[in-house]
């Protein structure tokens, strides 16, 4: 698995460090710090001590130790224009990449380099989710990835992961990733499930039976809940106040139809933890 | 005790299978399997030979679901005979099951849903409401040893600790006793236990004379949603059976935990 971390200089950056260090360790992941800066000629020095301050982080939380080698700020290389970059490898890659210009296309550019499993992003608090200088821009990195996107807006530990599973179609990835997101967390999982008025299908009811037994085996205790589809916004909204809220929404998940891109926007906008969107 | 599960070929008895095999493992459960095949009007087939091979295909039919369904989940627990299966109306059958039976408790899976309508038609129904025992709702799965006896104002704490204590003073369950207060605010909060009133503290009096360890006393604000997700890892809320609608009963309709309705 591959995670990219995007920060810029700001304070919401540092918070999501810790998060971002322990999934990485539980996963066994590939890391890239991603930093994000409007110059596209040097590389900003405000910037660098703030992706020196994260890898520090990183490593002062890695508890494999040896699953990463550090790297060094000296070493950056400008691999394109405007694109430096440091890696380094132990056991997983580790590596800094810095890129100057428009926030969401170089976010994007690099998901798409690298193959990206998983982007996380921190934003503000309060009302609104935004990177200072980018309005909504974890909004548009959610809606536009072709991966994963983790919208952290609160760096408190979750007590519940509420998953919105699309039964019929859940990807192993996608249970994998909760399954990481319950043990980072040391949360609770509950597994919400659509129904129409007529009831929930047999198929359907067979996939939720599945899913509970995968979390079951793997000793992760997980709740059960079905919600009417017509009442899925306003119960997706509530749950952002429960915990963090994931969403499978792969190409052929039901809720990518019910949840237009507008929505996505309007909930992490809205949400007063995290969301993860599961593709 | 002598419970009774009903089970059918679905999510939630396939919860409620494992639910009780849970319990058996943390109390002395004789455990029954009961099934109910409910032919729709359409399906009634005519008397004698006829009507009887007809039931005959139905029980069969039930037999192999319900074996299908211990077969998958592969539980540890025996079960005291084998499933009794029967074609009729479920309310009815499984009644007349508990009466003639003579259960200490009868069991069965409800997914939770979002709606308190669906809780309540499932509490006012025939078979919750003249149930000569007390009733399970199974919503979840837990891990939990420690049963939350819910209190409010008005309820009839006697009943609910007399039936709690019949079911489970031999067993590896303690509780906790949770009042609830209604209050409409932003987060959950914890008031002082002496805003519970004398019914917090007879409570507790009688678990402990009966020998069930209480391991504390709260006394929860909130609104119901609030209250039902701060239960949601109790082994089962142990609470009186909603006879109207009200905000007590919301909490029981909200909470993910299973509910002992005494």
């Amino acid at each position: 698995m591959r995670i990219i971390a995007a920060v810029d200089t700001k304070s919401y950056s540092d918070e999501i460090m810790d998060y971002v260090a322990r999934l990485a360790a539980n996963t066994w992941s590939d890391l890239t710090l991603l930093g994000i800066q409007s110059g596209n000629t040097k590389v900003e020095e405000n910037l660098i001590q703030a992706i020196v301050r994260y890898r520090n982080t990183i490593f002062e939380h890695e508890e494999d130790a040896g699953l990463y080698a550090p790297v060094s700020m000296t070493e950056l290389k400008e691999t394109a224009k405007g694109r430096w970059e440091v890696s380094s490898r132990a056991r997983k890659e580790f590596s800094v990449v810095i890129r100057g210009g428009d926030a969401r296309k170089e976010i994007l550019a690099e998901v798409a380099e690298r193959n990206a499993d998983l982007v996380i992003l921190g934003c503000t608090k309060g009302i609104d989710c935004i990177w200072e200088g980018e309005a909504y821009l974890p909004q548009k990195i959610a809606r536009d990835a072709p991966c994963s996107v983790l919208v952290i807006k609160s760096a408190r530990k979750p007590d519940q992961i509420v998953a919105f599973l699309d039964q019929t179609n859940v990807s192993q990835e996608s249970l994998e990733m909760i399954n990481q997101m319950v043990t980072v967390n040391n949360a609770g999982l509950k597994i919400v499930g659509l129904k129409t008025p007529k009831g929930v299908k047999g198929d359907v009811e067979k996939k939720m039976v599945e899913i509970l037994k995968y979390y079951n085996e793997r000793e992760i205790g997980a709740w059960i809940k079905l919600v009417d589809s017509e009442n899925l916004e306003e119960y997706v909204a509530q749950s952002t106040r429960e915990g963090m809220v994931a969403l499978w929404m792969g190409k052929e998940s039901i809720l990518s139809k019910i949840f237009s891109r507008g929505l996505i926007e309007k909930l992490i906008s809205n949400t007063q933890s995290s969301v993860l969107l599961l593709r | 005790m002598k419970a009774l599960l009903y089970l059918n070929e679905d999510l939630a008895s396939s919860i409620a299978i494992r639910y009780a095999d849970y319990l058996c493992s943390a109390a002395d459960v004789q455990l029954h399997i009961i099934h109910i095949e409910e032919p729709d009007s359409r399906q009634q087939a005519g008397t004698g030979w006829v009507r009887r091979t007809w039931e005959s295909g139905m029980q069969e039919t039930g037999a192999q679901a319900v074996k299908r369904i211990i077969r998958t989940e592969n539980v540890k627990c025996h079960f005291a005979g084998p499933p009794k299966i029967i074609v009729g109306d479920k309310e009815f059958e499984t009644l007349r099951e508990l009466r003639m039976g003579g259960f200490d408790l009868y069991m069965e899976g409800h997914i939770d849903t979002s709606s308190t309508d669906d809780f309540y038609r499932i509490v006012s129904s025939k078979l919750y409401s003249q149930a000569p025992c007390p009733t399970l709702m199974i919503k979840n799965l837990t891990v939990s040893k420690t049963a939350a006896i819910f209190l409010a104002n008005a309820v009839d704490y006697q009943r609910l600790v007399t039936r709690f204590q019949d079911l489970f003073h031999n067993s590896k369950f303690d509780a906790d006793i949770i009042y609830f207060k209604s209050s409409e605010q932003s987060e959950l909060s914890f008031m002082d236990v002496s805003e519970g009133g004398s019914i917090l503290k007879e409570t507790e009096k009688l678990l402990k004379n009966a020998g069930i360890a209480v391991n504390k006393t709260s006394v929860l604000c909130g609104t119901p949603e609030q209250a039902g997700d701060f239960l949601r890892n109790y082994a089962f809320v142990a609470a009186n059976l909603p006879v109207r609608k009200s905000l007590r009963a919301e909490v029981l309709a909200h909470t993910p935990a299973s509910v002992l309705f005494c």
